[in-house]
């Protein structure tokens, strides 16, 4: 019982000088402040939060797009993959192979180049 | 009895060779405990002793002798013993004893009560009074062990945003919160081969928030992140120990694979606008080697993960390839009530993709003492945690100090519990970003059980 006594005091002291140190040394941020102007855009995370697209800087330069939506975008314009930036630029939402289908059935629907964009790029045509 | 976490443990430790003989052994140890009959001792073991519950012993006092049987064995190397006789009245609490052990009664025991065997090496730690780091060291007997640890954090602070392309001056309240799972499984049989499974869980958040004026626009607006992360480690792991007997050097070797999740969400508020990306995650796996060499009063245990491969990803953006790797270094010495240990590990990471390059480095300081009080141990210690992380032109340095005090109860199925202060210094700065500079600090309390 002695030692429980003994081992009461030391949590009951370190649950104080905790308590303290809360209180005293981590004060909370005031919450204010000002800037001189606003953003553009919403700023990205910090260096340490994960996620390749949280880090600043980075999300200014996004990848142009994944290598199944280039494939798609190459087969319906029949052009070499490596040409498929200059035909569609760099555009954040390119990434997205469902807009990479969208932009081709756009392009058949308006007969763009002559009528040799290919609407119906079939799956085996990408690989 | 001495509660086998899993059963097919159990079996193991009845077929290993070895169990089951017999042996006349002089032990030695120190009186702690007298009961009023004086038939029921309480003797500290020293060094290095085979001994299981239920054997019976035979003292030699001043040129009698007793003869008794052990009834348990607490996991610190407390015998209780009962006598046929009571001890002779000269004997002090405090006073060396020493006694036999006796083969007939210890063959008999020891057929249907292998998996209570006791072979203590005092050297070799247990989780219960220190804590993390290292699989070898843990196994500190013979036989199974298994621990679980739960965990709360809270940290409160401020962060300062200055300059930039904005030109902030801003202090954002800051605030964490985690609670964190760890524990193990393993065994170590008597051919000191054997093997478990550690893991870990966190589940943490952290806010930032302020109300922030803008000059050029004269508007105020509620400029706020949120961060949340979930963090999965699991290591399976082999090892072999050849533990020391008294005065002898031990070694031990071990392999594990490290399995590392993390998943994290990252959310932003400024006014109306909203940056609300993709969840990110990453995924590590990785060889973690260990080895150790010590006897019954020192240890040294160094720690070697030469490549965790990995990849952190988040739709819409190239993969970053990460590959890190740590060295470490413990050192333990164990006197009989002060143990010590320091350790130092070192960090490397290097992260790559086609738009980004992230390089860690970092290192973790640990200190603990371990003062044995016979019923529980008081363990004061302190982490110091740095890591720096340079992103393109962007740099970020990071500290972590950890302080407190773990009490750990002795016996089977001691309880422990930690109490600590974590405090956080940050910052970070960069082209792209304003100076942020952040002070946080918090309260950690943690609790468990080992087995």
């Amino acid at each position: 019982m002695m030692h429980w006594n003994t081992a009461g005091r030391i949590v009951f002291v370190c649950m104080l000088t905790s308590t303290f140190l809360l209180g005293g040394c981590f004060k909370k941020g005031d919450g204010k402040g000002s800037r001189k102007t606003k953003p553009k855009s919403v700023a990205p995370g910090d260096v340490f939060v994960p996620g390749p697209g949280n880090k600043p800087g980075v999300v200014t330069k996004p990848e142009f797009m994944n290598e199944t939506a280039r494939k798609i975008l190459a087969a319906c314009f029949n052009i070499p993959e490596e040409e498929v930036q200059d035909v569609v630029g760099w555009n954040n939402a390119a990434t997205a192979i469902d807009a990479a289908n969208a932009l081709c059935d756009r392009l058949a629907a308006v007969n763009f180049n002559g009528g040799t964009v290919n609407a119906t790029a079939a799956q085996s045509d990408v690989q | 009895m001495r509660p086998v976490p899993i059963a097919f443990f159990f079996i193991v430790s009845i077929a290993l060779p070895g169990f089951a003989t017999a042996q006349t052994t002089e032990i030695s140890g120190e009186l702690l405990r007298v009961s009023k009959k004086r038939t029921v001792i309480l003797v500290d073991l020293a060094g290095d002793t085979e001994l299981a519950e239920g054997d019976g012993v035979r003292l030699a006092i001043e040129g009698k002798t007793r003869s008794g049987a052990v009834r348990s064995i607490s996991d610190n190397g407390n015998a209780m013993v009962r006598l046929t006789k009571g001890l002779p009245s000269t004997v002090k609490v405090g006073d060396t004893l020493k006694m036999t052990k006796e083969a007939a009664a210890a063959t008999a025991e020891a057929s249907n009560s292998a998996a209570k065997s006791v072979r203590l090496v005092k050297g070799f730690r247990n989780k219960a009074y220190w804590d993390d780091v290292s699989y070898l060291a843990t196994h500190r007997r013979a036989g199974a062990r298994s621990d679980i640890e739960l965990a709360y954090l809270t940290k409160q602070g401020a962060r300062e945003s200055s300059g930039g392309t904005q030109g902030d001056d801003v202090e954002y309240e800051y605030s964490e919160k985690s609670i964190s799972a760890n524990g193990a499984v393993g065994y170590v049989g008597r051919p000191g081969l054997g093997g478990g499974v550690i893991f870990d869980y966190v589940k943490g958040e952290r806010e930032i928030a302020a109300s922030v004026d803008t000059e050029s626009t004269v508007t105020t607006d509620q400029v706020a992140d949120k961060l949340e992360r979930n963090v999965t480690n699991f290591t399976p792991y082999f090892a072999f120990l050849n533990r020391p007997k008294t005065g002898d050097i031990g070694f031990g070797a071990g392999l594990g694979f490290l399995v590392r999740s993390t998943a994290s969400e990252y959310m932003a508020r400024d006014g109306d606008d909203s940056f609300d990306p993709e969840p990110a995650k990453t995924t590590q796996i990785g060889p973690t080697l260990e080895l150790i060499i010590g006897s019954n009063s020192w240890a040294a245990i160094s720690q070697i993960n030469p490549g965790i491969k990995g990849k952190e990803k988040q739709t819409g953006f190239a993969d970053i390839e990460r590959t890190s790797s740590e060295f470490g270094l413990h050192f333990e010495t164990y006197g009989q009530a002060l143990k010590a240990r320091v350790g130092l590990v070192f960090y490397s990471d290097k992260g790559e993709s086609d738009i980004v390059e992230q390089k860690d480095t970092g290192f973790k300081f640990s200190s603990r003492l371990d003062i044995d009080m016979r019923s529980y141990h008081i363990v004061p210690f302190l982490d110091v945690a740095n890591l720096t992380r340079k992103l393109d032109e962007a740099k970020g340095t990071q500290t972590v100090t950890d302080v407190g005090t773990r009490l750990a109860w002795s016996g089977v199925l001691a309880p422990f519990v930690s109490l600590g202060v974590s405090i956080l210094n940050e910052k970070q700065s960069g082209d792209r970003m304003p100076t942020q500079k952040t002070a946080a600090g918090g309260f950690k309390i943690a609790g468990g059980v080992s087995i």
